[in-house]
């Protein structure tokens, strides 16, 4: 397939240098099998149409072919088989003939086409297509064929037409003037802005990279065309409907956007918008992406809404890591001395920390202690019980007596130590809170704060005093 | 005030929650029936060991008579019954409480498997000079478990002790013996 392609492509090629003009191209009404005559007609004639928005080929008019088969005797619909269809050609004196066929099979259509040379009778290329529903839908068929015929691509709104997308807008993104910042970061965001309308599927983007190529072609460097006329004759060139330019500044911790999507057509603004941020460079992202959307008149997703109140990470990790008392409170409960510890107090901190460690080991050792008198204990008193011999009697008894004193004591023991062990845990989580570190509020508590205000949209400066 | 207060509420609550571990029951641990100082009755006494006998239906065990606290034994005359239809008695054997002395005794035993009783009689022969103080096993006795169900092994207070010199000695005492057949 590609080698016939590449041949038609230098065929095609050559006769433009021969000729040097377009090649001449006659279309036939295709044939129709399953379909009605008209509906052929009105398909064939889309072609026509579309074929010469190409600007690739001189077509004959539909006037002249239906001309030259009356004299000849034929109709249109009568002239299928390629004999006759050369025929015709050379009668027209064109250099190619396209014909076809238009067929029904259940619910879907069939579109063959192909384009041979009237000289040769070669074909020089073929294409097919297949669609399923309305019979309506082969018009875009159509003309998505009259580019792929000419071996052309055809364009991009007729291929999201054929998806059936909803996507009714074209829009191509100029980079965003640096003021402030570097051309490489205004680019960074920039991209990420495309990005983000690309995302709400509502338009169709024009590739950063055919819009560089048209830009180059004018003659243009990287963000030499700043002008809203420039950037019209661009969109114009790109055939797109709408073109976004924009500008980032930066004064100092303070970021300027601003976005406007105009209609190339007739120059009105679109949508103007923008945005003023306090912080470092990157918690721009979140912003500009809020702005793509805005941009086209759609409403913030909730996902960014919320990444927006929550402030961008850059930012949130400027502000200083609250310490509260319930922090202190929480973490003396987990291990005594770490609520001390997490307010700075370390020297109270090991003090508290020991002094537990220490009790629990006691507490720990004499739990030990108890099991083994208690071990010891169960042991004789079972000799006791079992003895027979009044001395053995007399003497498992003393054992059993000095066992159960030694597991009483280790028992109260633990009592003891334990209870201790768990009264310092309550006087080192009760000192951490009452000790704790300032509240974050108080430490806020400062009399000028400057911040972004995600609600209002705009950086604040509040400044507080007594009355 | 009041905060130092729930500071010291707390701190009980707290130590309310120290561990502690359980300790076994004291009262009754001391159950041996061979300690004097623990029966409930007088010596000289007659008593059953061990007095509580645990045993699977079908199995068999021993138990020992055993005489307490005597002074100057020169024989004996045991009598008990036990259920006849809850035990089955298999043998006996001589126990230790002889074994110190030179000459031994005669040692009779008596069983009535229609009546469920058992009948001891100990003398030394030949001899009025030979006796037996303190604690030991008369005899050492094997009861097979017929049924389930507890039954007892009770002295009959016609038994009687008595010197070389064939003078009586009275017994205070009584153990009972407890058979649970599981």
């Amino acid at each position: 397939m590609k080698v016939i392609n590449f041949l038609s492509s230098i065929t095609l090629t050559s006769l433009l240098l021969a000729q040097s003009s377009k090649p001449t191209v006659a279309i036939l009404d295709f044939e129709g099998q399953g379909v009605s005559e008209s509906e052929v007609q009105t398909l064939t004639e889309r072609m026509r149409t579309e074929i010469g928005n190409t600007n690739a080929i001189r077509l004959i008019e539909r006037k002249a072919v239906e001309k030259i088969m009356a004299e000849q005797g034929f109709q249109q619909t009568g002239c299928t088989n390629d004999e006759c269809a050369a025929e015709v050609g050379q009668l027209l004196g064109v250099q190619f003939m396209v014909s076809g066929s238009i067929g029904k099979m259940g619910d879907a259509y069939t579109i063959d086409a192909k384009m041979f040379s009237v000289e040769t009778g070669e074909t020089v290329r073929s294409k097919n297509a297949t669609h399923k529903g309305d019979i309506s839908g082969l018009l875009t068929e159509m003309q998505i064929m009259a580019w792929e015929i000419t071996g052309l691509e055809a364009p991009g709104n007729l291929k999201l037409k054929r998806a059936g997308s909803e996507a009714t807008r074209t829009v191509a993104v100029m980079d965003f003037e640096a003021r402030g910042i570097t051309s490489q970061e205004a680019q960074t965001l920039t991209d990420r802005f495309t990005t983000a309308l690309a995302s709400t599927k509502k338009v169709v983007m024009v590739e950063r990279g055919t819009m560089v190529d048209v830009l180059e072609e004018q003659g243009f460097e990287s963000g030499g065309c700043a002008s809203d006329e420039c950037a019209a004759e661009v969109g114009a060139m790109l055939g797109v409907e709408y073109m976004i330019s924009g500008a980032i500044g930066k004064l100092g911790d303070t970021y300027t956007i601003d976005a406007k999507m105009f209609s190339v057509a007739t120059g009105a603004a679109e949508s103007m918008k923008s945005i003023t941020y306090s912080g470092k460079v990157d918690g721009l992202i979140i912003e500009i992406e809020s702005l793509a959307w805005e941009v086209l008149g759609l409403d913030i997703p909730k996902s960014l809404r919320k990444k927006r109140q929550q402030g961008t990470p850059s930012y949130a990790g400027m502000a200083p890591k609250m310490k509260s008392k319930t922090g202190a409170l929480l973490r003396s409960m987990a291990v005594p001395g770490f609520g001390q510890f997490y307010s700075g107090k370390t020297k109270t901190a090991l003090g508290f920390f020991i002094l537990e460690a220490g009790l629990i080991g006691i507490a720990a050792k004499s739990s030990s202690d108890y099991s083994s008198f208690k071990t010891n204990y169960e042991s004789e008193l079972t000799s006791y019980q079992s003895a027979t011999d009044p001395e053995l009697i007399a003497a498992y008894k003393i054992s059993v007596t000095q066992a159960r004193a030694d597991m009483t004591n280790a028992n109260d023991q633990l009592a003891l130590f334990s209870g201790i062990a768990a009264g310092i845990w309550a006087v080192n989580t009760i000192h951490a809170f009452l000790t704790g570190p300032e509240l974050a509020s108080e430490k806020l508590a400062k009399p000028y704060r400057l911040a972004y205000n995600p609600i209002q949209k705009q950086a604040q400066l509040s400044w507080e005093f007594s009355l | 005030m009041i905060k130092r207060f729930n500071l010291l509420v707390l701190l009980g609550l707290f130590f309310c929650m120290s561990c502690t571990e359980e300790l076994p029951v004291e009262e009754g641990i001391f159950d041996n029936p061979l300690d004097e100082d623990e029966v409930s009755y007088e010596t000289p006494a007659l008593t059953f060991f061990p007095i509580i006998n645990d045993v699977s239906l079908g199995g068999s065990f021993i138990v020992s008579v055993f005489v307490l606290g005597v002074e100057d034994l020169g024989g004996s005359y045991v009598k008990f019954s036990y259920d006849q239809n809850k035990l089955e008695y298999l043998n006996d054997g001589v126990g230790n409480l002889f074994d110190d002395t030179s000459q031994p005794p005669i040692c009779l035993v008596e069983v009535d498997e229609n009546l469920g009783s058992i009948t001891v009689n100990t003398s030394f022969l030949g001899s009025d000079s030979t006796y037996i103080n303190g604690t030991g096993s008369l005899v050492d006795l094997t009861f097979r478990a017929l049924s389930n169900g507890q039954s007892s092994l009770i002295f009959d207070e016609s038994s009687e002790f008595v010197t070389p010199n064939d003078d009586h000695i009275e017994i205070k005492g009584f153990g009972i013996g407890v058979v649970n057949a599981l």
